[in-house]
């Protein structure tokens, strides 16, 4: 196809601008919220979840600056509360300089974390990417999980319950036993 | 959907298309990424907008939209 010479020509340079994002701080949500992933689980962590790779990573946590948490009196392994404009979530926090004053990360490899309900609606114009990296949030300390993933969690349980009965009901006609 | 998100999908079209030195090509490029990817239910509905004045696009968006054929 490109021998001798490329087809469309040599490559086309495009002159663009930045355009900033309209999700800001302020001072009801002063901080960013950035998300992304570790090596040892794959994407939302469907697949990778079920195997002994949650023994490097068993739980989205929330880092944050120690300069953060002591203004919040978070400790380490405190539940936070993180709030958007979009909505809210319940994550243990984790403290560490790895995050910059004024930026909280978060991976989201576990469902009942919900990165997802606190990120917002923006997304790139051409291929409308969702925009991850950049919510405004704050953090406040918190006694239990938020009010949707308490639910979440019951109705978890239940299905693990019902998948369970379903599997024992079946067991001597082999309904419910992995193949191979 | 809403007409405030097409509205403001139409604008973050024209914000990257606003770099283009000539106007015109700004304009034709906005037009014709909407006309290549937006559904026509949402293109009928943005025409529509601009018809009735085309509150909260950009100058650079509304001319791109009036100036597409109107759609089926």
């Amino acid at each position: 196809m490109h021998v001798d010479t490329f087809v469309r020509g040599k490559g086309r340079f495009l002159v663009t601008e930045y355009v900033p994002t309209t999700e800001k701080v302020n001072v009801r949500y002063p901080l960013i919220l950035t998300t992304g992933r570790i090596l040892s689980q794959y994407n939302v962590g469907a697949q990778t979840r079920r195997t002994e790779n949650v023994m490097w990573h068993d739980e989205d946590r929330l880092e944050l600056h120690p300069h953060d948490a002591e203004e919040r009196g978070v400790q380490e392994g405190d539940w936070v509360g993180v709030q958007s404009r979009a909505g809210e979530t319940v994550l243990r926090a984790q403290i560490t300089d790895r995050v910059q004053p004024g930026v909280v990360y978060t991976t989201f490899h576990f469902p009942e974390s919900g990165a997802n309900v606190i990120t917002t609606e923006n997304s790139d114009w051409a291929t409308n990417c969702p925009e991850y990296k950049v919510t405004a949030v704050q953090v406040t300390r918190v006694t239990q999980p938020s009010a949707w993933q308490r639910r979440h969690s019951e109705f978890d349980r239940r299905q693990q319950a019902l998948l369970d009965q379903a599997v024992h009901a079946g067991a001597g006609e082999g309904v419910g036993e992995p193949a191979g | 959907m809403s007409v405030e998100s097409l509205v403001r999908m139409a604008n973050d079209i024209g914000h990257f298309f606003a770099a283009e030195p000539k106007r015109a090509d700004a304009v034709a490029g906005i037009a014709n990424h909407i006309r290549r990817f937006w559904d026509p239910r949402m293109r009928r509905q943005i025409a529509g907008h601009v018809a009735a004045g085309g509150e909260g696009l950009d100058e650079l968006a509304r001319e791109a939209i009036a100036s597409l054929p109107p759609p089926q």
